[in-house]
């Protein structure tokens, strides 16, 4: 299955691999002005996250992108059979790396859904022979059966569901997953009140050199973008591409829904009153012209010949 | 009418409307609404999402001094209403006066104001400022918007001042008079909604903690 | 009005009535204005077209050719942001609601014609800095900003978003020109219901750009705030909520959808009568409906936002809507299909662009519906569908149409005819071209080709080979019409025929070109503006 991806990379050898997010001469001039900008307002300061978040405050979620930066591949995490395992070992292949919680009430079980369903449709290409897709959970409180039950729940949705080592689920301590996540800018937050964890959803695509090539955010994917990226990983070449951010999607939040339902009300119900008043308004104005013809301009129904024009009502004017 | 088509632009052969004059500004006046309409929508959702910071962060804004300033704009509208009635009577020396005793009541808001930012800034309470973000996030939304609105707000009362000014040019030069009374009639109907958006804008940041 | 000024027709018209470029730039003539508007929304729309055929050469083939895909990005957002912020939506207000609106209703200018000169300026500065942002390093954002990304990002996007505020200025104080304007200065004879629907279609326009711009407006200041500022508003980190920014964006972009295709329904319900002969089928409900597509229009923002976390009933109620505004939608292309049947048709170019946009903007409007469904939309969202839905609805309506209007007008825009036969050649090329372009993209797209990619895997590049080869067409048509008209403007055949096509509006019964004042005295409204004769129905 390899073939595939190697004729594609034959096609693609010319082209020179990309620089990830180093400044670009053209944007020289941008990166001067924004630079300036923030000398002149001294807008450097960047809080560090809290673990933990606060009532009623909306955590710093999403995903800020690190393309082109090696992540820790010493990482040691543990296995569905709890077994002690080092991160860089398993990346052999591409690597297309997705962090959730196994017990997670909302977002990641449909995100590992689509992405099964999704693998189940990439044509040619097969976890475990050409790629491995790696889950770890940040959650540290959860154990390797976990891991390995939410493993068989998923792999049990696919038509061709991989061989174990095609798709792993991985759990470990807080400090080295949360070493991991920082390398790739990848960003969550416990939240005591509902007792969840808040984060944004990503799928990270990693080179065999452990190269950050690709994000792909959002709940929905076509098997194209994910091929697409697999062939980046498979030539360690980092690209942005527009989708990648457009799609950013803030997952669970339960007060973030219901926020969301009420502005759609506001919103609706002040456009419809705008509406409503308008054809109001027009309705009155056109009876009131229609007591009290005005003289001014409108009036036109008894000057000139239209009654010719018998096909055609007349409007306001009459 | 047939005597202008050969020379002279269609500027200089438009009739004086007044009454279309009104619709214009009526309808510019809409779009303001709903410019600061947009502001106001923002404003709830986050004041009903950080409700409690919301009402810590206003605590330090001073009433009395945001009174004072409702105020000294509403009385500024009835000066104005006043400049407009004198030159309906053809008072043009009694309209321009009118006219800058407005002025001096929107200089004084804005000078007020000015000290209000300048004692939050001393705060080290301004846009991205360090002791800012320390705070919880509602009173950094709070006093973002604080800032967004009434700043917004002070560029309209200017707006406003500038337009007075033409309107007293005008009428000195004799422009306006009472038989053209579209522009300072525009310039009241803009000051008006200059006040109306302040008279919504003090409570809601001065008011709303208990 | 005095009868020697009708015997002796003035030969002094709007164009030669004053010299020099500096009288065009300091005109307040609406007629002169919409020239101006003509020559930088011309060469707007041929830079932005010039943008699209280079990423179709980059598109031809898998892999990245010749360019990379930050420059790819880049390229995208000024495309889209140059087609729409300065091609699409001022086209047909700009230069033809300029011109012939005041002559439609017999006015001798707009309410305010300082203000309407201001607004070419605020669309020309507008205009400027975008193409500033191009030096800079363009933005690579999309047209939409969309927070948290665009004021996180390294590149450039402050000269963009200014330009998109300043735009949003030009388009509102057009709006409120326009809307005083009809109010106020139609002459005796014209009401309401005499009004040509063009200008109903402008008046309906001009409500929805007054109401909904100014959302935007302040929505670009804010992130413009954001960026230099540091506000916070719609900055997670600080409290802010970016999906509340998509919100509001969308609540002006979903009706700008409106107020780019409600012109370009209003020329097309003057062609197809001047060439059909016939009384247009409906007046009523083609007036009606234009309001009605305003109305209904301002409340389906949120079908762009399916995927984004909402509530089921608010999903539904919008999916609802979107199917709604359908219907009058619908309503118009069948008046005018009724309006067509049994009329003696005179295919003329514009008619035959007409007759083209029919047909294309069918097309771009069933595949809306597809997209509007709930369930379909789903699975088509991202994928090229999406993109060749929209350009057949955009550049099928609003392209078309400008270029439709441009050879309706022409003769008596500037006392000068084209040259028929490459104007037929022309049209010829730009339909291939346009189908060739962009159908391939829709099954691209069901296929499963993502939209926004530089780059895409082997299976689609016989889609994106035919879709470039189309480009290539396409472009040569639009180069062609654009060239023969440029061409006509200063070497065409002399005509001061009045009425060379037999319309019945207004404009049709003034010189050509038009005087200053717009008409030789008193404009004579005693005709209506569809009174056809009744026998040619057959």
């Amino acid at each position: 299955m390899n073939i595939v991806l190697r004729n594609h990379s034959l096609e693609l050898a010319p082209r020179p691999v990309g620089q990830g997010r180093a400044p670009r001469a053209k944007t020289r001039w941008a990166w001067l002005l924004v630079m300036l900008l923030s000398l002149f307002l001294g807008s450097t300061a960047t809080a560090s996250l809290p673990p933990t978040i606060k009532a009623g405050e909306v955590p710093d979620l999403g995903v800020s992108e690190r393309l082109g930066e090696i992540v820790p591949l010493d990482a040691m995490l543990v296995d569905e059979q709890g077994k002690a395992v080092r991160f860089g070992d398993l990346v052999d292949k591409p690597v297309l790396l997705l962090f959730v919680y196994y017990r997670c009430p909302s977002i990641c079980n449909p995100l590992m859904r689509e992405l099964a369903n999704n693998l189940d449709h990439l044509e040619g290409l097969e976890a475990g022979e050409d790629f491995t897709v790696i889950t770890i959970s940040f959650d540290p409180n959860e154990t390797p059966e976990i891991a390995a039950n939410t493993k068989n729940e998923i792999l049990g949705t696919m038509e061709h569901p991989p061989k174990p080592a095609g798709w792993r689920f991985l759990t470990g301590t807080e400090e080295t997953v949360r070493m991991l996540t920082e390398s790739m800018g990848f960003k969550y937050a416990y939240d005591p009140e509902t007792q969840t964890y808040l984060h944004a959803t990503s799928l990270i695509f990693l080179s065999r050199e452990g190269k950050i090539v690709r994000y792909l955010g959002g709940l929905s994917f076509l098997p194209a973008e994910i091929k697409l990226a697999l062939f980046d990983a498979y030539n360690n070449q980092p690209r942005a591409f527009m989708g990648t951010f457009e799609r950013f999607c803030y997952g669970e939040e339960p007060a973030g829904r219901s926020f969301v339902k009420t502005v759609n009300r506001v919103i609706l119900g002040a456009t419809g009153v705008l509406v409503i008043g308008l054809s109001f308004f027009l309705v009155l104005r056109k009876r009131r012209k229609g007591e009290e013809d005005s003289p001014a301009k409108t009036d036109a129904s008894k000057s000139g010949s239209d009654e010719e024009c018998d096909s055609e009502p007349d409007g306001e004017g009459k | 009418m047939s005597d202008h088509t050969a020379a002279g632009t269609a500027e200089a052969h438009l009739h004086y409307d007044p009454v279309g004059n009104r619709i214009g500004m009526w309808l510019f006046l809409l779009t303001e609404l709903i410019l600061f309409g947009t502001l106001f929508i923002i404003y709830a959702v986050y004041f009903h999402r950080y409700t409690p910071d919301y009402e810590r962060a206003a605590h330090e804004l001073n009433r009395l001094i945001g009174g004072a300033n409702t105020l000294v704009l509403l009385t500024s509208s009835l000066t104005m209403a006043l400049s407009i009635a004198a030159l309906q009577k053809d008072k043009a020396a009694q309209a321009i006066r009118w006219g800058f005793i407005t002025l001096g009541f929107a200089s004084i808001f804005l000078v007020v104001k000015g000290f209000e930012w300048a004692h939050k800034f001393e705060l080290g309470i301004y846009f991205d400022s360090e002791v800012l973000l320390a705070r919880p996030k509602g009173e950094i939304v709070f006093y973002g918007m604080y800032f967004l609105m009434t700043g917004l707000h002070a560029l309209h009362v200017i707006i406003g001042g500038s337009l007075i000014v033409t309107a007293m040019v005008k009428i000195k030069r004799g422009t306006a008079t009472s038989k053209r009374m579209s522009f300072l009639e525009n310039t009241g109907l803009y000051w008006h909604l200059v006040d109306l958006i302040w008279i919504y804008l003090f409570p809601l940041f001065y008011l709303i903690h208990r | 009005m005095s009868a020697a000024a009708l015997a002796t027709p003035a030969a002094i018209n709007y164009i030669n009535a004053e010299k020099g470029i500096l009288s065009w730039l300091t005109t307040t003539d609406h007629k002169r204005i919409g020239i101006l508007y003509l020559c930088s929304i011309t060469f707007f729309f041929l830079f932005a077209a010039t943008l699209g055929v280079l990423m179709r050469l980059e598109l031809l083939s898998p892999g990245m050719q010749y360019m990379d895909s930050e420059t790819y990005n880049r390229i995208l957002t000024l495309h889209g942001m140059t087609m729409i912020f300065l091609f699409i939506i001022p086209a047909i207000p700009g230069i033809f609601g300029n011109f012939f609106l005041p002559i439609m209703i017999g006015a001798e200018d707009v309410s305010f014609p300082k203000l309407n000169l201001a607004s070419w300026y605020f669309y020309m500065a507008g205009g400027t800095l975008a193409l500033l942002s191009v030096m800079t390093g363009g933005p690579d954002t999309g047209w939409t900003f969309y927070v948290p990304y665009s004021f996180k990002t390294g590149a450039n996007v402050f000269y963009p978003l200014l330009a998109a505020f300043i735009l949003g200025w030009s388009s509102i104080l057009t709006g409120l020109n326009f809307l005083t304007t009809v109010h106020r200065m139609r002459a005796k004879g014209v009401t309401w219901g005499k009004m040509p629907l063009f200008v109903w279609s402008l008046y309906a326009t001009s409500w929805v750009q007054v109401i909904v711009t100014p959302v935007v407006g302040i929505l670009l200041l804010l992130v413009l705030a954001e960026r230099v500022l540091g506000v916070g508003i719609f900055d997670p980190s600080k409290g802010g909520d970016p999906i509340l920014y998509q919100h509001l964006f969308w609540i002006y972009s979903h009706p700008a959808v409106y107020i780019m295709v409600l012109p370009a329904m209003g020329v097309v319900s003057e062609i197809i009568p001047t060439f059909a002969r016939r009384t247009i089928f409906g007046y009523k409900f083609i007036a009606v409906s234009s309001i009605a597509i305003a109305a209904i229009g301002s409340l389906v923002w949120a079908h762009h936002m399916f995927t984004s976390g909402m509530a089921d009933e608010a999903r539904i109620i919008f999916s609802f809507l979107t199917f709604f505004v359908a219907v009058p939608s619908a309503v118009k292309i069948f008046n005018w299909l009724a309006t067509l049947y049994g009329g003696s048709i005179a295919l003329e170019p514009p008619m035959v662009l007409t007759l083209a946009f029919i047909l294309i903007f069918s097309v771009g409007g069933l595949t809306g519906l597809i997209l509007g469904a709930l369930s379909t939309n789903i699975h088509l969202h991202d994928t090229a569908f999406v993109v060749g839905h929209f350009h057949y609805t955009m550049f099928g309506s609003g392209g078309i149409m400008f270029l439709a209007a441009s050879h309706y007008w022409f003769p008596k825009m500037f006392g000068r005819m084209y040259n028929r036969n490459v104007a037929y050649v022309s049209i010829l090329l730009f339909v291939i071209g346009f189908n060739v372009t962009y159908m391939p993209l829709m099954f691209a797209g069901v296929a499963g080709m993502p939209r926004r990619y530089a780059d895409y895997l082997p299976e689609f590049e016989t889609y994106h080979a035919i879709s470039t080869t189309g480009s290539w067409i396409l472009y040569a048509g639009i180069l062609l019409m654009v060239g023969n008209l440029g061409y006509s403007v200063f070497k065409g055949k002399k005509t001061d025929k009045e009425n060379p096509w037999g319309g019945k509006t207004l404009e049709w019964r003034t010189p050509t070109p038009p005087p200053t004042l717009n008409f030789d005295g008193e404009p004579d409204t005693s005709i209506g503006p569809y009174d056809y004769p009744v026998e040619v129905e057959r």
